[in-house]
């Protein structure tokens, strides 16, 4: 079983989900689904992609037409990266399962 | 927009020359870029008290992350290595020296092998440094996924 991904490469792929994203994008992306609880810095942000480019998680993606910022790089999941992602989604899953088992998941989050 | 965001926005362009080459040419540009839209943003959005906030926490990621990066380049091995290579060579070339040679007789003759000595191993460490330093570049080019894509 694949180890637990760090939080700055799961917020990373989970907001390259929906579609490719320019490195601003993402962080403003992370700040939103947090609720302003994870800002990642520039250098965060960057090494994690570093790294992801290297595991074949994340690739950059040349984007043409009016409505992209050419001076932009921008970065999209690949499947081996979407496939890690789905495997963490699914372990935290189960591990929300166990917690409810044990009835320590606040109420209103059980539905 | 006040001069000092300006001012700020150049400490944080001198700032990125904390990470290693490789690292501020790849994404360098876009750090910049995307400090000055988060500068602006922050303006727009909170003040002064979000711009403090972008800041500190900025600092903090730069100062983290250039450490991480510089481990991460493998530079700092090389530099032991390389410390070591040199050493290591001083001291054998030392000991033939020394099986060839008489030691030498005078205080000024002393302090002379001292200082060359010293400078040999200083060279070495250039020289060791150097080659340590192609040879992981080269192994590191090719695994650099840009270099494989594009």
């Amino acid at each position: 079983m694949a180890p637990p991904l760090t939080p700055a490469v799961f917020h990373v792929l989970l907001a390259l989900a929906p579609g490719e994203r320019h490195g601003y994008g993402i962080q403003k992306d992370v700040l939103e689904h947090t609720g302003g609880a994870v800002r990642l810095g520039p250098g965060t942000l960057y090494g994690t992609l570093q790294r992801l480019m290297a595991l074949d998680w994340v690739e950059e993606k040349i984007v043409s037409g009016a409505a992209a910022d050419e001076r932009r790089r921008y970065y999209r999941l690949t499947k081996t990266g979407r496939k890690s992602l789905e495997a963490e989604v699914q372990r935290m899953d189960a591990l929300l399962k166990t917690a409810r088992a044990h009835n320590i998941v606040p109420r209103r989050s059980k539905s | 927009m006040p001069r000092m965001l300006a001012t700020a926005a150049r400490l944080y362009r001198a700032g990125l020359y904390l990470y290693p080459p490789a690292f501020r040419r790849e994404f360098g540009a876009e750090m910049r870029r995307d400090f000055d839209e988060a500068t602006v943003d922050c303006w727009t959005a909170g003040g002064w008290h979000a711009i403090v906030g972008l800041w500190t926490h900025t600092s903090a990621d730069l100062a983290t992350t250039a450490v991480v990066q510089w481990l991460r380049s493998g530079l700092p091995a090389i530099g032991l290595v390389s410390v070591v290579c040199a050493l290591l060579t001083v001291t054998a070339a030392a000991q033939l020296r020394r099986a060839t040679v008489p030691v030498p007789l005078t205080e000024a003759d002393r302090d002379l092998v001292t200082v060359a000595v010293m400078a040999m191993v200083v060279l070495l460490i250039i020289v060791a440094v150097l080659v340590f330093n192609l040879w992981f570049s080269r192994s590191l080019v090719r695994r650099l996924p840009s270099a494989r894509r594009f």
